[in-house]
């Protein structure tokens, strides 16, 4: 370990030591009851709201995963990355509407699918939601474990056990509240942080245009408004977080949490604009490696790379704040939302009578199991895309029979779990041989082909009152 | 067709600015909430 490895250890302890403080006192003041352990007291406002989905995107898949598709596949990857994150949370805003208006009482996307699909479906959206998070979790805590290895020369498995362990900790003991009131202060200082080392970066490489020009000698072919490889990821990219943010049971539990639908809106919409010029200075750094023509060890490292080998010591120290924070707000986020899949899902289903009070126990140790899970497999530390992607083609695969049974009244369990299947069927092998694009392409149009005919053809009608009727909140 | 430099400047530059922007609007929205709440 090297000296800076000794200070990158002090300043995130520090740094997650006051997050784990102020996650617990909040949480302490504001659970109330056991539901509100689960949605935050339903009683969220406009400035929170617009903080957790800053946040939230602002994990690995803003930090490291943009810079890594630009410096794989240039700018038009980099645009099309940060076009991702804001399309999706665009499309989500229809969805949220219909679901706050039909589920208002909701806490899970699973309980939804039980209601209105019935068991066999559950199972496999269950599934699709696990897998997702887990990714989701496990990629956050490789960030912070390969931000540690490279830059202090700090092993894997203690730079995530020294992320991973307060984030159990404020997670399992707050719920949603101490989530989304932690990501509030996270979001707070992440943009002036990026700010301050993105400024200086782009300082000391000599500017943009001597970035432009360095990509211009050494991969010319990046800046190619129609490089193939960049189109196919853009396009890819566009897909693949649109159809997993739609099916992500961390923002179906904050639908739930808001005040009304008009601050879940402007959540929305702010955090649609907020996300494209951070993702865009995040991805910068994969350009300025490609420019600088460094040879990258891990392919999702770029962005701390090049930040450590372009910034001054205590700049690169605010740098690796920025990752701590980034990684710690998207991680809280996606313990949250399966502590409420462990025990609204899971454990209800095995024990219906189940007190609210032990609803929220389950929750608390299936939220410790699972985070140890995601460090135990953070420590191989695989491709942070890789495993994002992967996240994103087995929901890319439910997501149309799901989404669309808030809509449609004429589609049954029978074709959302034959459609979902089959898409993951379809999708899998072709992801597995490389073709991304086309593997969530056919996962999506399959699925949607068999849930659209079946429904035209179908003569059953699904009455959507029962929803509201049959879902009830915890308490 | 090429990025242009004066395309991939902009990019770059508005985006750093635009970081400044989000900022202010957080502070904006938390003085706003602050506020409501007393």
């Amino acid at each position: 370990m090297n000296s800076f490895g000794l200070s990158m250890i002090v300043f995130s302890l520090l740094l997650m030591a006051a997050v784990t403080y102020f996650g617990y006192v909040f949480s302490k003041r504001t659970l109330k009851n056991n539901d509100s352990y689960f949605t935050a007291g339903r009683n969220i406002t406009t400035a929170f709201m617009t903080a957790t989905f800053i946040a939230y995107a602002v994990g690995t898949g803003l930090i490291f995963s943009p810079a890594e598709s630009a410096y794989l596949d240039g700018v038009t990857a980099m645009i099309g990355y940060a076009l991702a994150l804001s399309i999706a949370y665009f499309v989500f805003i229809p969805v949220a509407r219909r679901i706050k208006s039909l589920i208002p009482q909701g806490n899970t996307i699973g309980e939804y699918v039980k209601v209105r699909y019935g068991n066999t479906m559950f199972v496999v959206v269950l599934f699709v939601i696990i897998v997702y998070l887990f990714c989701l979790l496990a990629s956050n805590f490789i960030g912070a474990g390969i931000a540690f290895q490279y830059l202090g020369d700090i092993p894997i498995y203690l730079g995530v056990l020294i992320i991973g362990v307060p984030v159990i900790f404020y997670t399992t003991y707050g719920g949603l509240g101490a989530a989304i009131f932690t990501n509030a202060i996270q979001a707070l200082l992440l943009t002036p942080l990026l700010f301050v080392t993105a400024w200086i970066a782009f300082t000391n490489s000599g500017g943009t245009t001597k970035i432009y020009q360095g990509i211009m000698k050494n991969s010319p072919e990046f800046l190619n408004v129609f490089n193939p490889s960049g189109v196919k990821f853009a396009v890819m990219i566009i897909i693949a977080v649109s159809a997993a943010e739609l099916l992500n049971q961390a923002l179906w539990q904050r639908v739930y949490s808001a005040k009304d639908f008009r601050v879940i809106k402007k959540g929305l919409i702010n955090a649609s604009i907020m996300t494209f010029p951070m993702a865009i200075i995040a991805a910068a750094f994969g350009l300025i490696a490609i420019a600088m023509n460094m040879d990258l060890p891990h392919p999702s490292i770029g962005t701390a790379l090049v930040a450590h080998a372009l910034l001054p010591e205590w700049a690169s120290m605010l740098f690796v704040m920025v990752i701590v924070l980034a990684v710690t707000s998207t991680g809280s986020d996606s313990l949250s939302a399966f502590a409420s899949t462990a025990s609204l899902d899971i454990m209800k289903s095995f024990f219906p009578n189940m007190s609210s009070k032990n609803a929220v126990k389950a929750g608390r140790i299936a939220t410790i199991i699972f985070g140890v899970g995601a460090m135990l497999v953070a420590f191989k530390a695989p491709s942070i895309l890789q495993l994002l992607l992967l996240a994103d083609l087995v929901a890319s695969a439910a997501v149309v029979p799901v989404i669309a049974g808030l809509f449609h009244s004429k589609i049954t369990g029978g074709m959302a779990t034959a459609g979902t299947i089959l898409g993951m069927i379809v999708g899998l092998p072709l992801f597995l041989m490389g073709e991304s694009l086309y593997s969530f392409l056919a996962a999506i149009i399959v699925s949607s082909l068999i849930v659209f005919i079946g429904g035209g053809l179908s003569k059953k009608t699904y009455n959507f009152d029962r929803l509201k009727e049959q879902i009830k909140n915890l308490e | 067709m090429i990025y242009s430099l004066g395309f991939f400047n902009t990019l770059l530059w508005i985006s750093l600015i635009g970081l400044v922007v989000v900022f202010g609007f957080q502070i904006w929205y938390y003085a706003a909430e602050f506020k409501n709440k007393n």
